[in-house]
């Protein structure tokens, strides 16, 4: 295990610290490793510590040398996370809200950031509350379209089951109650649209175009906008509790209101205003009648 | 530990080290988040890394005193490697979700996760906005820390009606973008999972808890088949089908017309009621009967209710 470790480290070491990308070859003669068996097997042993780094993070690419042999190297700055100005409070923050959601991050991706950052102060973290973070798989493709400003093109289904394929320039992502929202330019219906991504059918392609941002668009405000519509009727009900009926009241928005009175049926009733009260009435004569049921 | 998890920490370990001459053993263990021992063990390796003599010179040198460590030339190799564009999400993301929820107790916070945001390449417009924290939030953190039991008027998904329960509160969960409490209920006398949307009153008892947390993580809130599950059959209207959205592990086949079969396994038949009910006629129970029948009756006796109950502007 020692031996392996050493030879990834020297390997990135190596790849890091030369000017011009290396072949296997020269790879095997500079760190005297997978030189200890036959050259295909050695190769392959090569082939294995290579695709390991990559899954780890680290950014080999590889290139065509002079000689027309495959050759690999590792851009500094694509290896390396730039620095950042953060202070010592900034740190201590950080810290402190890191340690609330251990539990689903990396401890070793947040001491990359900290690694050349001031340490912080001591400053115990909130008690008794964990945070999760919300799903990364369904977006990671997207985020990076939209980093670099890239079409993307998705079957997306319609709520009645149809699928659309879609032409979208994505410019905002927001995840609410688990489901990541999408905000974007539609080419298909030449408009911005929103589409949830769980109902994306199969992958999102990325496409090699790029597009422009208008100036003043505020996709993530549009976004976040759209769940903080307020509480805007005032309603009184009667509610059944094991005392009986009782009277209550509650602000709340209209389709919430009365779908929560249907799905409490029969232990609500909204008496006023009138106007949902009917409403409510209306849906429950949907419901038998929709189960072959007979109203009066 | 395999080589691998060596590996990662040690490209960590060579910034964080030369930032840091002198540094403390153990708070260099903590930094990679392992043991004295292992970073002990790591710290010796990387004696025998760098490019060996036919290159000259390259390798690094750990030297040990005492406690102190000191790390010389590790040229190329200062800075930490940038975590992918997953690992940066999740980090971005998972404090997004801090934010929210505790921004006015971690001042400051916002300004670092936006400087963090641009070093570790996360856009502007890819943001997670939990669920904003109810009233009841407040009093459960305090009870939690204070390990007090607390009375909950809750109403379960399955239930009617709230009814009280007496529960030894353990700890409070943001999951994806909801709010849960972990606590141990007495009644059932075992763990149970709340959502915090729908607890709709807490009472503190100045009481301790009885049962304590245990160690080590909780499981995460989510639907776990039973042996009493209800398989239920819907069909879907149109206008009906945004309640697939909220029935999760549903098998779902969409037919000619626009029409939808649904099948779905649930632990809360009641639930699946309110929700039909909700749907105002775009969703029919097609089976099993008991479920039908519940819906029927549910909504008879709803329309009788509203006719004892007119509204205020018609008495």
């Amino acid at each position: 295990m020692s031996a392996k470790t050493e030879r990834l480290v020297n390997l990135t070491v190596a790849l890091l610290s030369s000017r011009r990308p290396l072949t296997f070859a020269e790879l095997r003669q500079r760190m005297g490793e997978w030189d200890d068996g036959a050259f295909e097997s050695m190769r392959r042993k090569f082939e294995r510590d290579k695709d390991e780094l990559r899954r780890l993070g680290v950014p080999i690419d590889t290139v065509e040398s002079p000689d027309g042999e495959v050759a690999y190297l590792i851009d500094a700055d694509d290896y390396a996370l730039p620095d950042t100005e953060l202070s010592v409070e900034q740190m201590t923050v950080l810290a402190v809200a890191f340690q609330l959601v251990e539990g689903g991050v990396d401890r070793l991706v947040f001491s990359r950031l900290a690694a050349r950052a001031p340490d912080p102060e001591e400053q115990p973290a909130p008690s008794g509350i964990t945070v999760l973070p919300p799903a990364i798989d369904p977006v990671s493709r997207l985020t990076e379209a939209i980093i670099d400003r890239q079409v993307v093109r998705f079957s997306h289904r319609k709520p009645t089951g149809e699928t659309t394929e879609r032409e979208v320039e994505p410019r905002a992502l927001l995840a609410r109650r688990g489901t990541w929202y999408l905000r974007g330019h539609d080419r298909t219906r030449d408009d911005v649209r929103v589409f949830r991504t769980d109902r994306v059918v199969g992958d999102v392609e990325v496409l090699e175009e790029t597009f422009e941002v208008p100036d003043d668009a505020d996709d993530a405000g549009a976004l976040a906008a759209m769940f903080e519509q307020a509480d805007d009727i005032d309603l009184r009900l009667m509610v059944r509790t094991p005392d009986g009926w009782e009277v209550e009241q509650r602000r709340d928005r209209w389709f919430r209101a009365t779908s929560r009175a249907l799905g409490a049926a029969p232990d609500e009733v909204i008496i006023d205003p009138a106007s949902a009260h009917e409403a409510v009435v209306e849906g429950l004569r949907g419901v038998l009648a929709a189960h072959g049921e007979v109203t009066t | 530990m395999s080589a691998t998890d060596a590996v990662r920490r040690l490209l960590v370990l060579v910034p964080w080290l030369l930032e840091r001459p002198g540094a403390h053993v153990d708070e260099a263990a903590a930094a990679v988040a392992v043991d004295r021992a292992t970073v002990l063990d790591d710290l010796q390796l990387l004696n025998f890394c760098g490019l060996p003599g036919r290159l000259g010179g390259d390798l690094f040198e750990v030297e040990l005193v005492g406690d102190r460590i000191l790390l010389h030339l590790a040229p190329t190799f200062d800075r930490p490697l940038r975590p992918s564009r997953e690992e940066a999400l999740r980090l971005v993301l998972s404090l997004d979700h801090v934010a929210a929820v505790l921004g006015d107790e971690l001042p400051g916070l916002d300004d670092a996760l936006e400087a963090v945001r641009q070093v570790a390449g996360v856009p502007a417009g890819v943001r997670a906005a939990p669920e904003p924290a109810t009233a009841q939030l407040g009093p459960l953190r305090e009870a939690v820390t204070a390990q007090e039991r607390v009375v909950l008027r809750y109403r379960g998904r399955a239930d009617a009606t709230s009814r009280e329960r007496v529960v030894d509160p353990w700890e409070l969960l943001l999951h994806r973008g909801t709010w849960y409490l972990h606590a141990h209920d007495h009644d059932a006398d075992d763990l149970r999972t709340f959502r915090l949307d729908r607890v709709e009153e807490v009472t503190r008892t100045g009481q301790s808890v009885a049962v304590a947390r245990p160690s080590g993580a909780l499981p995460t809130p989510a639907y776990q088949p039973g042996p009493d599950d209800v398989t239920v059959e819907l069909e879907l209207a149109p206008e009906g089908h945004w309640v697939l959205d909220l029935l999760d592990g549903a098998d779902v086949v969409h037919g000619d017309e626009g029409t939808t079969s649904v099948t779905v396994a649930t632990d809360a038949p009641r639930w699946i009621v309110a929700l039909v009910l909700a749907a105002r006629g775009a969703v029919t129970v097609t089976a099993p009967a008991t479920v039908r029948n519940a819906v029927v009756r549910a909504a008879r006796a709803g329309l009788e209710a509203h006719v004892q109950h007119p509204p205020l502007d018609a008495r």
